[in-house]
């Protein structure tokens, strides 16, 4: 009895595994062949690389202090993009192409080839946010004084909070059928209350409030402190609680909302109908 | 007795018309487009408020923070409606797997491609409210010494964003990676275009690249007369280099549209996968 538990379990592990990594192979080889390498290149230099030199040729005439905090928050939101955008967007396609169905059929589990897949763009966003980085430096002058395992545990809070929110937001495409429309919609919102072109502290006092009721203005709080001013993890723990508390509840969250609305999609029998 | 499809104005009409009924029909048809553009803008302006506010500006090439993003954001609508619109028509056509039926019929491309852009003028039209509201709001200052010269500066605008739309329309599915290109270039006219970032604030090097666009122009002739109390002369000056860029921006999306056409038929990739 016991062997036979240890074995299945051992299975369903290594097939999870598998499509995890199958699915990340798949979506990073389509994405090369379908985009071109050029093309690839280009997609994830142009929006962070533009976006950088237009905050930062603002601040720097009057606030070159705000310019280091704007590399480090635009190379951040690579990540806030990636959730809102890939897992969702996948998904429209995937029904587009007549296969999402298929897709949900497979023995393989759920969270597998999702994460899978979410992984995929996580490689990609990670060269976005370097390409930002290296701009700010070479373009800004940036200079970067980390503490290493501040910035560390930033950085996985930070992506857990934000794996857990891709969930979420995912869920809700499969019921409004347009996760772009939703994440174009979404992405406005988190541009204004996350701290990505300005720290949360000098938002309008009535907008601090929804903003501090998310995990973005304290991630990026975190990682630009961390990264910039070498701030330990002692002198970071108004952030990194918070975010802390985002980043275990929010996966939870996200699983337990997918399954919830996936069930009920599929229950309505649209999982495919647009 | 003859019947010119494509000759006779009223068909041209018509199918621009009936294209753009599609259009609507077709954007209308989900709660969340109904939702997501009229609310986009409006926290896209918020946000390069409080940006501007943050870097300790007060005022933007001579005006104030509010109307100088209010006109900016007023171009960036027209601007990704000339991308989404009528940029992205044949694309979309080509998604909706209908290209190939588009291409055999007797319609004039062109028609096709404008009727998306007026319909996607017309889908922006609450977004165009939205915005306007919250910029007085927020404190636009506005001094109009000519009006003829801001509604010269305004069909510019629209002539600027069309002349864009005409030459991603063939861009984008020619290079078969439409949705690609849309996004790439949806970003450097924030800063090129000088919509969002004043343009005294760019590198020279920068700034050829800049006076390129067409809708640079339109938008410099839109802030000088509505902003900062311009009369005709400046503002023909600025809008007679937007027509002179769009002219050619015109021409490389015909070229363009020639070129998927021979593609499509000659080549007999209709679909163009």
């Amino acid at each position: 009895m016991w062997q036979s538990a240890s074995v299945s379990s051992t299975s369903t592990s290594r097939l999870a595994l598998q499509a995890a990594i199958a699915s990340w192979k798949a979506k990073i080889y389509e994405h090369i062949v379908v985009n071109g390498l050029g093309g690839y290149v280009l997609v994830w230099v142009a929006f962070p690389v533009f976006t950088l030199a237009s905050i930062g040729l603002i601040y720097r005439a009057h606030r070159p202090g705000l310019v280091g905090y704007a590399v480090v928050a635009i190379a951040a939101s690579a990540f806030i993009t990636n959730a809102l955008y890939y897992v969702g967007q996948l998904l429209d396609e995937e029904r587009h192409r007549g296969t999402l169905v298929n897709l949900f059929l497979s023995p393989a589990p759920r969270l597998s080839w999702l994460t899978g897949l979410a992984f995929a763009g996580l490689f990609e966003t990670t060269v976005s946010a370097a390409v930002c980085l290296l701009f700010g430096v070479i373009a800004f002058g940036v200079r970067f004084d980390p503490d290493l395992p501040a910035l560390v545990l930033s950085f996985v809070l930070f992506i857990a909070s934000l794996w857990g929110l891709g969930f979420v937001f995912s869920a809700f495409g499969l019921i409004l059928k347009r996760s772009n429309d939703l994440a174009n919609l979404l992405s406005s919102f988190v541009f204004l209350l996350g701290g990505v072109y300005y720290p949360i502290s000098l938002l309008p006092a009535w907008l601090r409030y929804p903003a501090e009721a998310l995990p973005l203005g304290y991630g990026m709080q975190a990682l630009t402190q961390a990264s910039l001013h070498h701030a330990a993890i002692a002198q970071l723990a108004p952030q990194l609680i918070p975010l802390a508390g985002f980043a275990l509840a929010l996966p939870v969250i996200g699983v337990l909302t997918f399954g919830w609305i996936e069930r009920k999609v599929r229950r309505r029998g649209d999982l495919d109908l647009y | 007795m003859s019947v010119a499809y494509r000759t006779e104005p009223v068909y041209l009409l018509a199918s621009i018309l009936a294209t753009t009924r599609r259009y609507l029909q077709d954007v209308s048809a989900y709660v969340i487009q109904l939702v997501r553009w009229p609310l986009g803008p409006l926290f896209m302006f918020a946000t390069w408020r409080i940006t501007y506010s943050a870097s300790g500006r007060t005022s933007a090439d001579g005006a104030t923070l509010s109307g100088f993003l209010l006109v900016g954001i007023f171009g960036s609508i027209l601007w990704s409606s000339s991308i989404w619109g009528s940029g992205y028509a044949i694309q979309n056509e080509r998604d909706d797997g209908t290209s190939g039926s588009l291409f055999l019929t007797p319609v004039s491309r062109a028609a096709v491609v404008a009727g998306y852009g007026l319909g996607s003028f017309i889908w922006f039209l609450p977004s165009f409210a939205a915005v306007g509201v919250l910029g007085w709001i927020t404190g636009a200052h506005f001094a109009v010494h000519a009006p003829w010269a801001v509604v010269l500066a305004v069909l510019a605008l629209c002539i600027a964003s069309l002349a864009a739309g005409f030459t991603f329309s063939g861009i984008f599915i020619l290079t078969r990676r439409g949705n690609l290109v849309a996004n790439v270039i949806q970003s450097p006219i924030y800063l090129l275009g000088g919509l969002m970032v004043p343009l005294s604030v760019l590198p020279g090097w920068l700034r050829p690249f800049s006076d390129a666009i067409p809708v640079t122009h339109a938008v410099v002739a839109l802030r000088e007369s509505t902003l900062l109390g311009a009369g005709m002369g400046s503002t023909v000056h600025d809008v007679a280099l937007s027509l002179i860029a769009s002219a050619a921006w015109f021409v490389i999306g015909l070229i363009g549209l020639w070129r998927v056409e021979d593609v499509a038929k000659r080549v007999g990739q209709l679909d163009l996968y």
